[in-house]
């Protein structure tokens, strides 16, 4: 086999990304001079492609809903940032302000920063964006009822080292700061244990960032709930605890 | 997805203009259209991450990375076919997650293939997981064995030698092979 030949057979290895890096660079440097090598890699490349979409996901083996929903949550909200609203950034301050010592709500401050942010926003609706501004509402009007729960005067807060599990009415809160984000295929966890149960059942699982706030809900009834619980667990979940938890709240609700 | 086809060089011009109308959209922080692009591409990029890493934890979270990176930095993709940069990322972040876990080592593991190749973008490709898993059925279980250890398995070509016991020299020519042989294969089926 010639010199060529060689080259070419490292131009199909490099295509397919099989090329040791110290072989590169000269693969790299040939196909810019070289009309036949060139094609042939330009080939080569969508046939590489086509390798990858052999792994395609159907059926049951993909991803469920909640990636997307995860995905698009914080596309969303920093879409919104970019726009016309900000109230992601009140939910994590209300968070902050619900985990700061003793708990003082301040709630005439956030009302007041929500009436500025209430008439930048009817401000800054123009006509054009009137249709993604319905569309957001919803949202909204979701992230307004949990800046209304986690202030509110009624509602119950439960501290923990890491955080504070807040309830009001049928809604159940964890918010966490501080806590250590974790490596890559761990999640936090979180797990609810309905009154006269024994075990605990599986709740949503999430991450945090290193210091940042992180404010989930607990897709529960509080009324129905005698503890929440927080673990760390392998990426997508656990079906029981296999870690300690590192917050195990009881609820009085 | 089942209308899709293999096409040549220069073949499908429409789909990478609606590819970078689509990019174009994003850059402009348009999360309609980073939804459109995560709907058509998420089953690619999972199961790429699937593939390579073995457990649907690990490849949620790859997947979640790959397009939280192009929405936080959509000029990494700059023009060209973006179902090839696509995989190409997928690929690229799930190997680097196998690094992490130093299963196996260092030499072992290849080298990224670069994320941004300009001179692929001569050359298109409309293909769906049915098309392409039938044309790398028709090849040889080695040259099948061989693609795949390379893409999936993130192995360098010395390395593959070394766990098939097959010659370096053949190992490479097998994998040119292969690779010629299956763009025949999706050539001839986008003909057919």
């Amino acid at each position: 086999m010639n010199g060529h030949d060689d080259m070419r057979d490292n131009v199909a290895a490099y295509a397919l990304g099989v090329l040791p890096a110290a072989e590169m660079a000269a693969v790299e440097t040939h196909l810019q001079t070289c009309d036949e090598c060139r094609a042939e890699y330009a080939a080569f490349a969508p046939t590489v492609t086509a390798i990858g979409y052999s792994a395609e996901a159907a059926g049951d083996q993909l991803p469920g809903p909640l990636l997307k929903a995860r995905i698009m949550r914080t596309v969303r909200a920093e879409s919104r940032r970019r726009t016309v609203v900000a109230w992601p950034a009140y939910l994590a301050a209300a968070a902050c302000i619900c985990i700061a010592a003793g708990f003082a709500v301040q709630n005439g401050r956030l009302q007041h920063e929500l009436a500025i942010e209430r008439t930048q926003q009817s401000v800054a609706l123009s006509a054009a964006r009137a249709a993604a501004v319905a569309q957001e509402r919803v949202a909204q009007a979701n992230e307004q009822r949990i800046l209304a729960d986690l202030t509110a005067a009624d509602a119950r807060r439960y501290p923990f080292a890491q955080g504070v599990v807040v309830t009001r009415g049928a809604h159940v809160y964890v918010a966490m700061r501080g806590a250590v984000q974790l490596a890559p295929g761990h999640v936090y966890q979180a797990w609810t244990l309905a009154k006269g149960a024994k075990t605990v059942k599986p709740s949503i699982t999430f991450s945090v960032g290193n210091h940042s706030t992180t404010m989930i809900e607990i897709p529960a009834i509080a009324q129905s709930l005698a503890a929440v619980a927080v673990s760390v667990e392998p990426a997508g979940g656990s079906a029981q605890p296999t870690t300690k938890p590192v917050a195990l709240i009881k609820l009085n609700s | 997805m089942n209308e899709r086809t293999f096409l040549g060089s220069g073949a499908n011009v429409g789909d990478m203009q609606d590819a970078s109308r689509l990019m174009e959209r994003v850059r402009g922080r348009d999360a309609d259209a980073f939804e459109n692009l995560y709907d058509r591409y998420h089953a690619m990029v999972y199961g790429i991450a699937l593939r390579v890493l073995g457990d649907a934890g690990s490849a949620d979270d790859v997947t979640q990375n790959v397009f939280l990176k192009i929405w936080s930095a959509p000029d990494a993709f700059r023009s060209g076919n973006l179902d090839g940069w696509l995989a190409r990322v997928a690929r690229n972040r799930a190997i680097d997650v196998l690094r992490s876990r130093k299963l196996r080592s260092e030499s072992e593991l290849s080298e990224s293939i670069p994320d941004d190749v300009t001179l692929e973008q001569t050359a298109m490709t409309r293909i769906d997981g049915q098309l392409a898993r039938a044309a790398m059925n028709q090849l040889s279980d080695d040259q099948r064995s061989l693609l795949e250890l390379g893409f999936f398995g993130g192995m360098t070509h010395d390395a593959i030698a070394r766990k098939t016991g097959i010659p370096l020299g053949t190992v490479k020519t097998r994998i040119r092979s292969g690779l010629r042989r299956l763009r025949d294969l999706l050539d001839g089926a986008a003909t057919s």
